[in-house]
């Protein structure tokens, strides 16, 4: 994202927690406002197939996952799908079929993953075929990786990654954080619309995260585009409640067919440091 | 198209100025005030019964201009809440006369409503609510803030959006379609604290006027209602100060001559201290959070001469809004009106008006050093001139034009480290916006009165700036410069208006209207409420004009010796090019907006019933809207009409006034209303580890039924010669309905690996108490 998104994102993410303190503050003058769980009866819908698959450049084996989307009142488990036929197919004349290895989850056996090279994922059930095709980025490296805080104010610890972006390419990126082993359940992406060629600087902004003496890793993922529009619809959806958008919808899938989720050829860095 | 609208507008002329008499004729003109106070009266008739009824309306500005037969007659002056006054005149000659009417308001019961004011409902143009401030200040409301915009929501036709917001929908239509002008200026964000207080301050307003879609020719701008409110001018003869000290706010007014008969002021402040309550917490964070807005109106006249009245009028309000060590807003509008009135001579009328408005917002992050401060403004220059002519007692004539230049900041980024511009905003947007018009009220028989007009409007968007080529897909194919001044893209659009009163005894009308409105400007909002960062953006290359047409049919009764009015008005409204964002829209996009945006059509049809009670210990009203909103876009909802956000099957309300004794007045409002339509998920999936909703259609699903009581007392403590003052006291939700105000879909706390919905409502049992003084 270009900077004058990171300043939105920046206001949104503290006025979605901001406005929530403020309706707190007048709810709590007035003494007199609750929050209560309900029971809304919810239309439900057909269960609709979801397939999570990604060819990274470290070595294999590589995973896709099938499953069912689920009512809203049953438990957060997958659904899981077990009679599909997944192939990951690539444009030298790899053709792999994965095994199923656990409930839902299908593994590579012969697929190697490298850079430029286009991978081609398709699903076959119940007479359907879902597919997608994504071209494996170059990789951008990760020069460095820091973290910068302001220990007199509250506000954590900015863990910021160091890259050249690649003049005369339009480049995606995802990041993703850990604190400790625990990943930060947090979808972050950026395009390189301002930064284009620059050597780019900035934090990804899972700052509350962290504190001093915690132990950061940061993965930095270079993605294609319609992994990170899906990546961006994604993470929209997922922020509900006073800061919603009005007319949420389901992220645009990179896999055609008619199913939720996506598929993904991107590289992975990681590098890690300790707070201090 | 243009030509054929001139073409029929000749006939017309011809037929309606064909019917002059051969006795001479002269005009009696002048203009209506209050006697005590100096104040001009908006809407005051002047009639004449014998021979033939006939007589003339007060304007904006009190002028009024009555034509007719040589000869004796006895002139009758009305106006609701005041003495009818009587006067013989002998007519051989043009004379001006200007009348002063006695308040009558003091003697409750006693008041006899004026034929003339029931008369006003059945006779006037359809879809106008004129509402009076004295009765709105009765209404009890939520933190005893007495609040117009939000009082005009118990109305027919006019919804709120969401519970204590001052945004509002009137006939189905959007936020951002209501046109809200105080003493000509347009205002942009009509509301204080995120919506839970309304901009105007009701001590300084001396007239509200509600068109509901059905706006006469010289509004335009927005499809719509045109939100009419015009302050006082300040009492004329003397100095009086009104203070109103609350639990929450307090205001402050002073007015008074600045020379005694010819000219005056009116000054009002208001300021909350809701932040005063936040010492009392104990956690920091809320303890040293700022919370507050104020505003100030302020008006000014002089009468230069015999036909001229300079006036100047302004108002500045403020929102401060920020969490200790977080996000802060800051936000206001400013306005400044300097109007010139001229009576030309008997018949003739003009008006010239010099209008400045301004609605900023900035948005900041407090806790780092760095990072960026978020800046954005609308600013709209305008000069308006209007004619008014009276050639008979049959016809009133406007005629005039506006030219407004807009400047749009829609995001600036401002490096806080250096204060500077970093250049990496939104680009500003520029815009002229012109209109002519012409309308006449006809009086074209005993039975029947005709609104006619038409208004021609015209937009172009300026350089500087970047326009955007876009394909099929709203991809950006070409990007094209333009320099400052340079028009990129013009509309035109011929706006007719008509409205037809049949009037079929003196105590009941049927009233037709048909009116086509343009909007130019559009509000683009992520949620319901409205925010401050909602965007204005101007119509473009890509983004058209917003049109409607609307048609109504509506019937007037009085019943009861005139204690009674009931009526029934249904519409149905026609909308083109209405945007909405796609699915997944990118909000805090690039300058190319409209590569987020789809548009379609929109339709809303209704009917409004109401019944009114005038007179007696007990008044009030009962509305009942039945209607209904719906969208047609391209990319959205699987290409099906789909019903938008502000649809509301069912609103009612029913408000009650009693008059317990001369001192004590109880006062009750009940609203019901179906819930706003929402976008639910209906199930849900795991990517990425986490849980996510799955949608089905947009806006498939309703929030919960909202209903509630507010009662309120007002006490008349002291009424002296020179002090009054009043004790008012209110609760706001009476029976403590928990009405939702939000959900909340969330992975369950108490049931890990389950979701929930969270209902968050707000405000039960909302006690207020204010003491009004008056020093007179």
């Amino acid at each position: 994202m270009d900077t004058f998104s990171i300043a939105q994102l920046q206001i949104q993410i503290s006025m979605s927690r901001n406005k929530n303190i403020l309706i707190a503050i007048l709810i709590t003058i007035v003494f007199s406002s609750c929050e209560k769980v309900i029971d809304y009866n919810l239309k439900g819908v057909e269960p609709a197939v979801v397939i999570e698959g990604a060819v990274t450049n470290q070595t294999g084996p590589y995973f896709v996952i099938v499953s069912n989307s689920q009512h809203f009142k049953d438990s957060n488990q997958y659904v899981t799908i077990n009679n599909a036929t997944v192939i990951i197919s690539d444009d030298v004349g790899n053709v792999d079929t994965l095994s199923l290895i656990l409930d839902g989850l299908y593994q590579t056996k012969t697929t190697v993953g490298v850079e430029a090279r286009t991978y081609t994922l398709s699903v076959f059930l119940e007479g359907k075929i879902y597919t997608s095709v994504c071209k494996m980025p170059y990789q951008v490296e990760l020069d460095t990786l820091f973290a910068e805080g302001d220990p007199t104010t509250d506000s954590g610890f900015a863990l910021t990654p160091v890259y050249e972006d690649p003049a005369g390419v339009t480049n995606f990126y995802r990041f993703n954080a850990f604190e400790g082993s625990d990943h930060i359940p947090l979808i972050r992406v950026r395009n390189d619309k301002s930064t284009n060629g620059t050597r780019v600087r900035q934090p990804v902004g899972f700052n509350n995260y962290y504190n001093e003496g915690d132990s950061a890793t940061l993965e930095m993922m270079c993605i294609d585009e319609q992994v990170y529009q899906y990546l961006f619809g994604l993470s929209e959806t997922i922020n509900t409640g006073l800061n919603a958008p009005a007319s949420p919808g389901n992220p645009i899938s990179n896999i055609t067919g008619g199913c939720l989720g996506y598929f993904s050829a991107h590289t992975i860095q990681k590098k890690s440091l300790l707070i201090h | 198209m243009r030509s054929k609208n001139t073409y029929l507008w000749i006939p017309y002329f011809l037929l309606t100025t064909a019917a002059s008499a051969q006795t001479q004729k002269f005009t009696i003109s002048g203009t209506i005030t209050d006697s005590n106070s100096g104040e001009t009266l908006i809407g005051a008739t002047v009639l004449v019964k014998k021979p033939a009824q006939s007589g003339a309306t007060s304007n904006e500005y009190g002028f009024y201009s009555l034509t007719l037969a040589e000869g004796n007659y006895k002139l009758f002056i009305q106006y609701v809440g005041y003495h009818t006054d009587t006067l013989n005149i002998a007519l051989t000659q043009n004379f001006s006369l200007n009348i002063k009417l006695q308040n009558a308001v003091a003697e409750l019961k006693e008041v006899v409503v004026t034929s003339s004011a029931e008369n006003d409902k059945i006779t006037r143009a359809a879809g106008i609510e004129n509402v009076s401030v004295k009765e709105m200040n009765k209404i009890p409301v939520l933190f005893g803030e007495r609040d117009l915009l939000k009082s005009i929501q118990l109305l027919p036709g006019i919804k709120s959006t969401a519970d204590g917001s001052s945004g509002f929908s009137v006939r189905g239509g959007a936020i951002d379609q209501n046109l809200i002008l105080l003493d000509e200026a347009p205002v942009y964000n009509a509301s204080h604290l995120l919506g839970f207080f309304s901009t105007f301050n009701s001590d300084a307003i001396k007239d509200l006027t509600v068109y509901k879609g059905t706006q006469p020719a010289q509004y335009g701008s927005r499809l719509s209602s045109a939100i009419d409110l015009r302050m006082k001018d300040g009492n004329k003869q003397r100095h009086e100060v009104n203070t109103s000290l609350g639990l929450i706010t307090s205001k402050l007014s002073v007015e008074g001559p600045i020379v005694k008969d010819r000219g005056s002021f009116f000054v009002s402040a208001r300021r909350t201290y809701v932040d005063m309550y936040l010492n009392f917490f104990s956690n920091e964070s809320i303890r040293k959070s700022k919370l507050y807005f104020y505003d100030i109106n302020a008006k000014a006249n002089y009468r230069l001469g015999e036909s001229d009245v300079l006036y100047i009028s302004g108002y500045f309000g403020r929102d401060k809004f920020s969490i200790f060590n977080g996000y802060g807003v800051d936000w206001g509008n400013a306005t400044a009106t300097l109007r010139w009135n001229h009576i030309l001579n008997s018949k003739w009328f003009s008006n010239t008006s010099l209008i400045f408005s301004d609605y900023d917002y900035l948005s900041d992050l407090e806790n780092s050093g760095n990072g960026f401060k978020l800046n954005s403004h609308i600013r709209d220059y305008t000069l308006k001139q209007e004619f008014q002519y009276f050639p008979s007692s049959s016809h009133s004539w406007h005629f005039g034009f506006n030219t407004s230049y807009h400047d749009m900041k829609p995001g600036e980024v401002i490096d806080k480290k250096t204060s500077d511009e970093t250049g990496l905003g939104l680009q500003n947007r520029y815009a002229w916006e012109n209109a002519i018009y012409a309308a006449d009220e006809w009086k074209a028989a005993d039975w029947l009165n005709i609104s006619a007009g038409l208004r021609f409007s015209t937009f172009s968007v300026l350089g500087k700036g970047d326009f955007y080529d876009i394909d099929n897909d709203r991809q950006i194919v070409d990007t094209l410069s333009y320099k400052p001044g340079e028009i990129a893209k013009t509309y035109f659009n011929p706006e007719p208006r008509f409205s037809a009163s049949f009037i079929v005894n003196d105590k009941t009308s049927i009233k037709v209207s048909y009116n086509r409105n343009a909007q130019y400007l559009h509000l683009i909002s992520n949620n319901l409420t409205g925010n401050p960062s909602d965007k204005w953006i101007p119509s473009n290359n890509n983004i058209r004009p917003e049109t409607a047409d609307q048609i109504s049919l509506g019937y007037f009764q009085n019943l009861h010796n005139d204690g009674f009015e009931i009526s029934v008005e249904g519409y149905y409204k026609s909308l083109q090019n209405q945007i909405d964002y796609k699915d997944g829209a990118d909000v805090f996009s690039n300058n190319a907006i409209e590569t987020q945006l789809l548009d379609g059509i929109g339709r809303a049809y209704g009917i409004e019933f109401f019944t009114k009670k005038r007179s007696g210990k007990l008044t009030g009203w009962v509305s009942y809207t039945l209607s209904r909103t719906e969208k047609k876009i391209d990319g959205i909802n699987k290409n099906n009409w789909y019903v938008a956000r502000q649809d509301r099957t069912h609103d009612i309300s029913l408000v009650l006034s009693y008059d317990v004794s001369p001192r004590l007045n109880i006062a009750s409002t009940w609203v019901f209303r179906t819930g706003n339509a929402a976008t639910f998920p209906s199930g849900k999936y795991i990517v990425d580890q986490q849980v996510v909703w799955l949608y089905t259609e947009r806006n498939g699903y309703r929030m919960p039924n909202y209903h509630r009581l507010d009662i309120g007392a007002t006490y008349k403590l002291y009424n002296r010669k020179n002090f009054e003052s009043e004790l008012s006291l209110g609760i706001y939700n009476a029976y403590g309905q928990q009405n939702a105000f939000s959900f909340r879909f969330q992975e369950s706390t108490q049931h890990p690996g389950t979701t929930e919905i969270v209902q968050l409502s707000l405000f039960r049992w909302i006690p207020s108490l204010s003491l009004n003084c008056k020093f007179k």
